[in-house]
């Protein structure tokens, strides 16, 4: 009885002292209304002379999708690593969940990416394994058996209409390989997903098929923010619209 | 990530790794394996043959010659006062008596030993110095002697005591020169391949900080590399230097200077053969975790 009670609250105290994921934690005020995203005027400067952000602010609100226009060097995807963690600015301040993204620890690093999906310019895409094998490494990650990650492989790839389970990833086309990397990306069901220039290159149909994937991930209530050049007449009407030039919001 | 399915994915990925390029693997393991032979080779003579070195008349040795017709009285206070000077081991007496026995004993057959009417040898004093003693301080030793009464001779063969020093100074240094060539070798070897595995495997270690992996998960299948080709090497090298050492017993038992346990047998144990074969594997993972960092981390 008494090594019940005691396992009982060491079980308590581990769950009490787990680190917690910003994206799991209380995201809203009272009100209901707290923003998920939230630039307060950050700048992201390289070395002396390169200034990719600067003096930036922005609010992103929970399921919205958010499209960052600008051209090359606009300072697009060095938003995205900010929210992702890959970078850290060099003064303001980035805030995810209501969490300070700079001052997260390592293992709540971890569980921030591991709960957000991102699909990289380069797709990232591992040569050696086949299709279902590289969706299936963010299920892993997480902690997920191969039994369930190949399972959320398999719905993730069949979400995404990519009828390619088994395939070397050199026989894929352009459009595929965002595809599986979009299927990468939603195989944790994550509640933020980034995609940088997620249809670059691809032809008008492959990136009608990709957006319209982005946007119902949107009304399923998962949030969304997109850096590409420039909104197409093919972006979706509910997308908010970011103008980023020199690293700045373009007015 | 479980712990157990962090170390299942880790080891996959270790695995493919070495599949993926078996003729890196080979090289490595090469490479280690000639190496540590060497090294446990040295280690085993340098083992076997100390207690050898340690039976070599190597402490130098002053002989004094007292004048004839010293008395018993006149030995041992000589004797005390020797035993007093700096660098002085120990002081023996041969006397004349034990001395002339002596010659008697090595004498041929036929020899007129009745000629030696009366016994010519003087009573000798032999002062042992410490192993280690410099030189400076058996010159002064000899020095000294030399002056006291009734010191009628003194013998000091400096040249084969400093002969035997420098030959076992040098044999020393190139045994540490070898092993540590060796060693420097082994964990070169391993540095380069997981390096090269490092280098290789960039897409994917940047997808896994991507998607969440921390880095012990990132850095992982390397180490398991690391610890699987030391580990392999050092089983190699081990078998090698037993086999070596069976091919080689008879000769070394008949130099009588390897003093071989039980009955000839290899002179390390089990034990210390697994443990051996253990610290192979944790240093190979070692290793492998100082030279998996990527630059950012």
């Amino acid at each position: 009885m008494t090594s019940t009670r005691v396992a009982l609250t060491v079980l308590r105290i581990a769950v009490q002292d787990r680190p917690v994921c910003p994206l799991e934690s209380p995201m809203t005020d009272a009100a209901g209304n707290a923003p998920f995203i939230v630039f307060d005027r950050v700048t992201r400067r390289y070395g002396a002379f390169r200034l990719a952000l600067a003096d930036f602010s922005m609010v992103v609100e929970r399921g919205e999708f958010v499209l960052i226009v600008g051209p090359n060097g606009s300072g697009k995807s060095t938003v995205l690593r900010l929210i992702a963690a890959l970078d850290s600015p060099s003064s303001g301040r980035v805030l995810v969940g209501g969490a300070l993204v700079s001052g997260l620890k390592r293992r709540a690093l971890c569980l921030l990416r591991q709960s957000m999906g991102v699909v990289p310019q380069e797709a990232l895409l591992l040569e050696d394994r086949n299709t279902l094998e590289n969706v299936m490494l963010p299920a892993l990650v997480a902690g997920q058996s191969r039994k369930e990650a190949d399972r959320r492989a398999r719905a993730a790839l069949e979400r995404v209409a990519l009828d390619a389970a088994k395939k070397r990833i050199n026989e894929l086309s352009g459009s595929e390989r965002q595809l599986l990397a979009l299927a990468r990306a939603i195989v944790n069901r994550p509640a933020l997903v980034l995609a940088d220039e997620p249809t670059a290159h691809l032809d008008p149909d492959s990136t009608r098929s990709i957006v319209q994937l982005l946007e119902q991930f949107a009304i399923a209530g998962v949030t969304v923010v997109v850096a590409t050049h420039g909104p197409s007449s093919r972006a979706p009407s509910r997308a908010r619209v970011v103008a980023l030039r020199d690293g700045r919001l373009a007015l | 990530m479980s712990w157990r399915s962090t170390n299942a994915y880790a080891l996959r990925r270790a695995g493919l790794l070495l599949w993926r390029r078996p003729l890196l693997a080979l090289a490595t393991v090469l490479y280690a394996t000639t190496s540590l032979a060497l090294v446990l080779s040295v280690a085993l003579l340098w083992l076997g043959l100390a207690p050898a070195f340690t039976r070599l008349p190597a402490n130098p040795e002053i002989s004094i010659f007292v004048v004839h017709g010293t008395s018993d009285h006149e030995l041992k206070v000589l004797k005390g006062r020797i035993e007093l000077i700096a660098g002085v081991a120990s002081v023996r007496t041969v006397s004349k008596d034990a001395a002339l026995a002596d010659v008697i004993r090595r004498t041929p057959p036929g020899f007129p030993q009745a000629e030696l009417k009366r016994n010519p040898l003087p009573d000798v004093l032999v002062a042992t110095l410490a192993r280690d003693a410099p030189s400076a301080v058996i010159e002064a030793a000899t020095a000294n002697i030399r002056k006291m009464t009734p010191v009628n001779a003194v013998y000091v063969d400096l040249d084969w005591h400093r002969t035997l020093r420098s030959n076992l100074s040098v044999g020393s240094r190139v045994a540490v020169v070898l092993a540590f060539g060796g060693l420097l070798v082994v964990v070169g070897s391993i540095v380069v391949s997981v390096r090269i595995h490092v280098r290789a495997s960039a897409t994917e270690s940047e997808l896994l900080e991507l998607v969440g992996a921390g880095r012990e998960f990132v850095r992982r299948p390397f180490l398991f590399v690391g610890g699987a080709l030391l580990g392999f090497a050092g089983a190699l090298a081990l078998s090698g230097v037993w086999v070596g050492w069976i091919w080689l017993a008879p000769e070394l038992e008949t130099l009588e200077a390897v003093p071989t346990t039980r009955g000839g047998g290899f002179p390390i144990g089990s034990e210390v053969l697994g443990a051996i074969w253990v610290g192979c594997c944790a240093v190979g993972v070692l290793i492998a975790w100082a030279s998996s960092h990527r630059p950012h981390d």
